[in-house]
């Protein structure tokens, strides 16, 4: 079958502390929102037609802390070097420096960011290869 | 950039051996790639050739990584095909993985909901049940 639609989803104590990251520094867009669904409000961000996005929730009333692991990664493969330096440099003109990496495999040929929850992206300037 | 870019979902676990039996037993996902022993760190794939996204579990030896913070971290599969979510909701079935109640209700309406055994979750999307029965 091909590849499902896939949601990347998780919750947040502060929605809006995290949109200047994934809005601003990735340059995803805000394909959604909701307010108040059964307490749960939401917003989605992505790139439209992209076969992922992410999405943030928060449950009025609840707290959920922060990233359990500094290795709760999500990893853009871009082998061009123009659109890494691109990606890199939005993230910093958005006021976001790149932190050393957990595993140091992705200071190699990577930059790693960590949001506002402690949760990570990784610009990796390198191809995803299927294992043949 | 035209094409999303090719996409990881990594996270570490304790225990990737029990994470096989539900990503690739149970969801179907293949192996398609691992590492052993990288600086102390291994690690296995899970996707499917040529999909645009793969998972990745991650130990790093003699650090132990724990359990979901939340009953929310989902990752939400869209499935398009009415016969292929049923083929793949039967499968976890078959494997032992029960459906578990979703906290956000809205998921309850749309499809299945399992928990991993580190406790993250996923939700199979029925996409075309709620179009064509709705």
């Amino acid at each position: 079958m091909s590849a499902p639609t896939l949601r990347i989803a998780r919750p947040t104590d502060n929605i809006e502390v995290l949109l200047p990251f994934y809005r601003d520094g990735l340059g995803l867009s805000v394909l959604g929102h909701f307010e108040d669904h059964a307490g749960f409000d939401g917003v989605m961000l992505g790139r439209p037609g992209a076969p992922y996005h992410f999405e943030f929730t928060h449950q009025r009333g609840h707290e959920v802390g922060r990233a359990p692991t500094q290795d709760n990664l999500v990893v853009f493969y871009l082998p061009e070097r123009e659109d890494w330096e691109a990606a890199v440099s939005r993230m910093r003109r958005a006021g976001f420096e790149p932190v050393p990496s957990y595993n140091p495999y992705w200071d190699i040929m990577g930059a790693t960011f960590e949001d506002a929850d402690g949760y990570r992206v990784v610009f990796q300037r390198a191809p995803w290869q299927d294992a043949a | 950039m035209n094409a999303a870019p090719k996409l990881r979902i990594a996270r570490p676990t304790d225990d990737p051996q029990a994470l096989l039996r539900f990503y690739r037993d149970g969801l179907g996902l293949e192996v398609i790639g691992g590492f052993q022993d990288h600086a102390g760190f291994d690690g296995v794939f899970l996707g499917r050739r040529g999909w645009p996204y793969h998972l990745a579990f991650i130990t790093h030896r003699g650090h132990p990584a724990g359990r979901a913070p939340t009953q929310e971290n989902l990752l939400v599969f869209y499935i398009p095909d009415a016969a292929e979510w049923q083929a793949v909701v039967d499968r976890m079935m078959a494997m032992g993985f029960a459906s578990v109640p979703s906290i956000n209700p809205y998921w309850e309406s749309r499809g299945k909901t399992f928990e991993d055994p580190d406790g993250y979750r996923v939700v199979l999307e029925c996409a075309p049940c709620l179009t064509g029965e709705g």
